[in-house]
């Protein structure tokens, strides 16, 4: 092997530091600079690496480089829609470019890249396991290292990239759980207590009016939808009559 | 109208609003939860496909549950 590779052994270290950052810097750009700037640091070829989040219709969400000459071969890509990463998302699979002069599956992207220096590159997807096992994994985006000399990278490369994007799809994957619990929690915060108010009404019309638990629903739906104000603020007037209902209309 | 055939009316009616209502069932669970709903998110999808039936006080709060999230988006 004549490529000067660092040993995957070096990965556990690199993958503890993106960790560290991940549980104490929630922002995905940072977490995505991290392993970018990981795996510019494995390999000796190097001049740049990226990573980038693509949403399922083919946009970047969210991108982190370690200098603006990745920045700009993916600005590149994006606008153009044709490029290494896109493929590589595309297809879920690792994409390896030789030498950009002589590309010609992405003609217009390869020889704008190569005037800035750019000789050869791959990028590999990243992908998260699907958690029912029924379906194939998912491509969330793609990791990308450039050199600016052709033939830098070989298939050992492409294998360590892999190992590199895998977990770090994984992360980034739970980065994305951990928003979405924290926005869930927060709904649910206020359904609980919307619920709270509504048992609570309902308990009053019930007592009040000598009906049963289905009745006192029906009052409280009947005037809901005769007043046009919410389930929760029919609740609130009826536990407290003072306040006024018009304040609750619902105008989301 | 027997008890069964008044519930299968009304998950019709319901059934139709939420077609109407393009909604999501992750969102119109977490609404209907939030109004006091006690069914889970299966048994409210089962229903409007009309493969499982809900109590009356339930289907009611579905069907209430629908009408505001129709309403807040249609504005």
């Amino acid at each position: 092997m004549t490529q000067k590779h660092q040993t995957a052994g070096e990965l556990p270290e690199i993958f503890a530091r993106v960790a560290g950052l991940l549980l104490t810097e929630p922002v995905v750009d940072r977490a995505v600079a991290s392993i970018a700037q990981a795996a510019h640091e494995t390999f000796a070829g190097s001049v740049g690496a990226g990573g980038t989040l693509i949403d399922a219709h083919g946009r970047p969400t969210s991108t982190a480089s370690t200098n603006s000459l990745v920045e700009e071969a993916d600005r590149l890509q994006y606008d153009l829609g044709e490029g290494p990463c896109l493929a590589a998302w595309a297809g879920a699979r690792a994409v390896r470019v030789d030498d950009l002069r002589q590309e010609e599956r992405w003609p217009q992207w390869s020889a704008a890249s190569a005037r800035f220096g750019l000789l050869s590159c791959i990028s590999v997807p990243m992908l998260v396991p699907d958690v029912t096992g029924g379906n194939e994994p998912e491509a969330i985006g793609a990791l990308k290292i450039y050199a600016d000399r052709p033939h830098a990278f070989d298939e050992h490369s492409e294998q360590v990239l892999s190992l590199l994007a895998g977990p770090a799809a994984l992360f980034l994957s739970n980065l994305q759980a951990r928003e979405r619990a924290a926005h869930l929690s927060d709904s649910l915060k206020d359904a609980l207590h919307s619920r709270s108010l509504i048992d609570m009404a309902k308990g009053m019309l019930m007592e009040r009016l000598r009906v049963s638990e289905h009745g006192a629903l029906q009052v409280m739906i009947t005037r809901s939808r005769a007043e046009e104000v919410l389930l929760s603020d029919v609740a609130r007037n009826i536990i407290e009559p003072s306040t006024d209902p018009r304040a609750g209309r619902h105008e989301r | 109208m027997s008890v069964d055939k008044e519930g299968e009316a009304q998950r019709e009616r319901t059934a139709k609003a939420f077609r109407h209502a393009e909604l999501e069932i992750d969102d119109l669970w977490m609404h209907y939860f939030s109004i006091g709903g006690d069914a889970g998110a299966l048994e409210i999808e089962a229903y409007l496909h009309g493969s499982y039936m809900l109590r009356p006080i339930q289907r009611d709060l579905l069907d209430h549950a629908i009408y505001e999230l129709g309403n807040s988006h249609g504005d």
